[in-house]
């Protein structure tokens, strides 16, 4: 019937009829890419490990762990080749645009249940916190003990 | 039919103004369907007494006040990682497990402002640090596409809970975060739209921060023009966001007739990587040949620093990282232990107990390239080679020797199966999975993923589109006229009677009947990509979908059938009024015939007036006739059968003009003759 056809011809999926041509400007292999191939292996001593743990304040100490930083420190190593001479840093992608401020008027306020409402403990109109300035003695001698034994293992 | 689900953004709204379906109804529909695929994982937090309320906000502003929002009663979900006052936002972390911001995300907002109803959260891969939304405390995310209980696909990720929920037709659009191609990624995946738009363009006020310099919210819709309506409502300046770019924003528009012959095309060769399968290149292949016919310029280009790309983008991922996941200590909200001896022990035990183990590495990893020994070494170098991938950018969209736009795969393969993609590592497959996607992010420059084809095992493969900043609105034209090359989506009813201008409203109730139930049997089937029928309900699914079909044909004669006899009606009220014109011109030839034989003047003028008049209507008459006819003819439908009524009343309409014309001759003759004779009458006198 006509109409049908007209619908079909409406519907007909050009895309797998039309001759293919593969005269294309994409390329008929694989670019070789310009990271190092280097394996060498990277490997970071159990002073660094806790320095880490100190400064990021999670623990990471677990062989998979310790083994995620070194694999991922290859990875960025296959990149330190390229030469970036007289090549200024890139922070921001809107280094060229005007960025502006907001003027420095209060438009919030009356909120504090809010701010307190997700807080696991509060008392009265304050954050809790257990006591400041002591430095993460015994969990740092925790792990150096921990890495010592495993390095007798 | 043969992608998972339903309808566009414009299809709901005709069909809210063809009373075809309700707001409330269609979330319903919408809420009903996240339980019917629960087993997809999409959501962490279905809100359904909101997207009720939605609803009905919409309803009422739809019927009562007579005005539609861009997205009035439109499904939407958002990522677990864009804040939304009272209702959970997780990230898919232990360390965010309950928490309930006080406000909206802007993008979120301005959703709810243009009037979307919010159906839920959608679930992502912790702190959205991974591509295959498998790394959340609520468990992988599974795609639709390809669905089998014991060994399923991967949606890609990290938002890949958004890419399910549209996927699966849950929601009509969603919001998902791109920071390397976390957006485009399950888009490709799942077969959808995912737009990565310029950063800067859209607000990240509210959307939890993974790498600052990097991060913009993402659309994920089932087509290129439903996109561009989220875009443009979310998209523009925030005083809440000082990294908004502060110009006005232009609204895109999709033009269906975009002209491709003066468009640049580059096909960056450095894309195609070691590793990305032969069907990708060969999709990629076939719509360059596709775009070519189209008389588009393609080019072929070089982008050297494409392969070292992924990892500075590791590099400064980590190093943002480390930095941004130290506001989490417990203290404020988020995840608190009870270990009270030290505020450092406090943090350092919530922080391991709220962290999984990708983005306690991730912390880790950023802080030793964040060293003192270290910052120059690798943070600063890789700052410095940033610079370098976004010049390659600046270079091959130079406006006078590059290129408008590139063409490029989105990923390497289609959707991995689930065993298949945990035997690698978080890193490593991060590394893989946006190696084509993430230097966009490096540059800054909007890119889309779109759907281009079905791989052999029935899966979506997706090629993506990147243009300089802020070209939004060329990027999403040339897709639409890829998506209409391509024919990823088919047409569906709503589309043909668009494409007829017809308004569903004036058909029969029979055909009303149909339509609803082609909808209905559309949005229960999801038929095809459900690979080699394995069980009774992949049969049964195909069976919907041949019904469907079946009632999708039966319906468009029927609306072909009726648009004849509107046609039909037209052309008789036309040749009634000619006829009535007809005697009307017979009566006045009478009275002229009298007002000369008496000489008097003004009846002569009088009918000339009059002839005038009906001249005037008939030439209004005759165009009417012809649109009519234009239209008619418009529908493609051959001569033999157009009927006749119309090309009888095309000839008694020429036949009117003609008398009309000789009628006109006529008066013309009579005034002569009356001012001769007046003429004579006075030279006699003189």
């Amino acid at each position: 019937m006509l109409i049908r056809h007209v619908i079909s011809h409406y519907k007909i999926n050009y895309f797998w009829r039309q001759s293919i041509r593969f005269n294309s400007k994409v390329p008929t292999t694989p670019i070789p890419t310009l990271e190092k191939q280097d394996h060498s292996k990277v490997t970071i001593d159990n002073n660094t490990i806790s320095l880490l743990e100190r400064l990021s304040l999670v623990k990471c100490d677990t062989a998979e762990g310790v083994k995620a930083l070194e694999d991922s420190i290859a990875f960025a190593n296959k990149v330190l080749h390229i030469n970036t001479d007289n090549v200024e840093p890139l922070y921001s992608v809107l280094e060229n645009e005007n960025l502006s401020l907001r003027p420095d008027i209060i438009t919030q306020g009356n909120c504090q249940k809010d701010i307190l409402k997700n807080a696991a403990v509060t008392e009265d109109d304050y954050f809790v916190a257990p006591p400041g300035n002591i430095p993460l003695h015994e969990v740092e001698l925790e792990e150096t003990e921990h890495h010592q034994q495993k390095n007798e293992n | 039919m043969n992608k998972l689900s339903s309808l566009t953004i414009k299809q709901i709204h005709q069909a809210y103004r063809d009373k075809l379906l309700t707001p409330t109804s269609f979330i319903d529909q919408c809420i009903e369907k996240t339980k019917q695929t629960k087993h997809l994982n999409a959501f962490v937090t279905v809100t359904e007494e909101i997207a009720e309320n939605h609803g009905m906000e919409s309803e009422k502003r739809l019927y009562k006040d007579k005005k539609m929002k861009a997205l009035d009663g439109i499904s939407v979900g958002v990522k677990d990682n864009f804040c939304t006052k009272d209702v959970p936002t997780t990230c898919g972390s232990n360390m965010l497990r309950g928490f309930r911001p006080a406000y909206d995300a802007t993008a979120v907002a301005r959703l709810r402002g243009a009037g979307a109803c919010l159906l839920g959260k959608c679930n992502l891969d912790e702190f959205a640090m991974g591509s295959g939304t498998v790394d959340s405390i609520f468990g992988p995310t599974r795609n639709p596409w390809g669905y089998d209980e014991q060994d399923w696909r991967i949606t890609g990720g990290s938002s890949g809970g958004s890419a399910a929920a549209v996927a699966a037709g849950a929601v009509a659009a969603a919001l998902g975060s791109d920071t390397g191609g976390s957006t485009r990624n399950p888009a490709a995946y799942c077969g959808l739209v995912g737009l990565k738009p310029t950063y800067g363009l859209v607000s990240r006020y509210g959307l939890i921060p993974l790498v600052n310099s990097m991060d913009v919210p993402g659309i994920l819709t089932r087509t290129v023009e439903d996109a561009a309506i989220v875009l443009n409502c979310i998209a523009g300046p925030d005083d809440l966001d000082s990294t908004t770019i502060k110009k006005e924003f232009k609204p895109v528009s999709i033009k269906e007739d975009f002209d491709l012959s003066n468009i640049r095309i580059g096909i960056p060769k450095e894309y195609y990587c070691e590793g990305m399968s032969e069907e990708v290149v060969d999709t990629w292949r076939k719509v360059a040949d596709l775009l070519e016919n189209e008389k588009a310029q393609m080019r072929s280009v070089s982008m050297p620093h494409t392969s070292i790309s992924i990892a500075v983008y590791s590099i400064l991922n980590q190093c943002e990282v480390a930095s941004n996941m130290a506001r989490y200590d417990g203290l404020q909200y988020g995840l608190r232990t009870d270990k009270d001896y030290s505020t450092e022990e406090l943090y350092a035990s919530s922080r391991s107990q709220g962290f999984n183990n990708v983005v306690r590495s991730r912390i880790f990893t950023g802080n030793y390239f964040l060293l003192a020994r270290n910052y120059e070494k690798y943070f600063m170098k890789a700052l410095k080679l940033r610079r370098l991938v976004s010049d390659d950018f600046a270079k091959v969209f130079d406006k006078d020797t590059g290129v408008d736009i590139l063409l490029t795969p989105t990923t390497l393969s289609d959707a991995p199966l689930y065993s298949e993609f945990c035997s690698l590592h978080n890193r490593d497959q991060c590394a893989r999975q946006d190696y084509c996607t993430q230097a966009a992010n490096l540059a800054g420059a909007p890119a889309v993923a779109l759907p281009a084809a079905l791989s052999r095992r029935r899966l979506p493969l997706s090629l993506q589109l990147t243009a300089p900043p802020l070209a939004e609105d060329l990027l999403l034209n040339v897709a639409r006229q890829i998506e209409r090359l391509v024919n990823f989506p088919s047409a569906t009813a709503s589309q043909t009677l668009e494409k007829l201008n017809i308004s569903a409203s004036t058909l029969p109730s029979a055909s009303r009947g149909l339509l609803a139930r082609l909808a209905a049997a559309a949005r229960g089937a999801s038929p095809g990509p459900l690979g080699p029928p394995p069980d009774p309900a992949g049969l049964a699914l195909r069976r919907a979908a041949a019904t469907a079909q079946a009632l999708d044909d039966d319906y468009q004669i029927l609306t072909l059938q009726h648009k004849i006899k509107e046609v039909q009606l037209k052309i008789n009220r036309n040749a009634k009024f000619i006829s009535s014109l007809t005697s009307t011109l017979s009566e006045a030839r009478g009275g002229a015939g009298a007002g000369v034989a008496g000489g008097a003047g003004g009846a002569v003028e009088r009918l000339a007036a009059d002839l005038r008049a009906h001249r005037h209507k008939l030439t209004a008459y005759k165009d009417s006739a012809d649109k009519a006819k234009n239209k008619y003819s418009a529908l493609e439908v051959p001569g033999e059968l157009e009927p006749g009524v119309l090309r009888e009343g095309c000839a008694r309409a020429a036949a009117a003009a003609a008398a009309a014309a000789r009628w006109a001759r006529a008066a013309e003759d009579k005034e002569c003759t009356r001012r001769l004779r007046q003429q004579t009458l006075k030279l006699q006198l003189s």
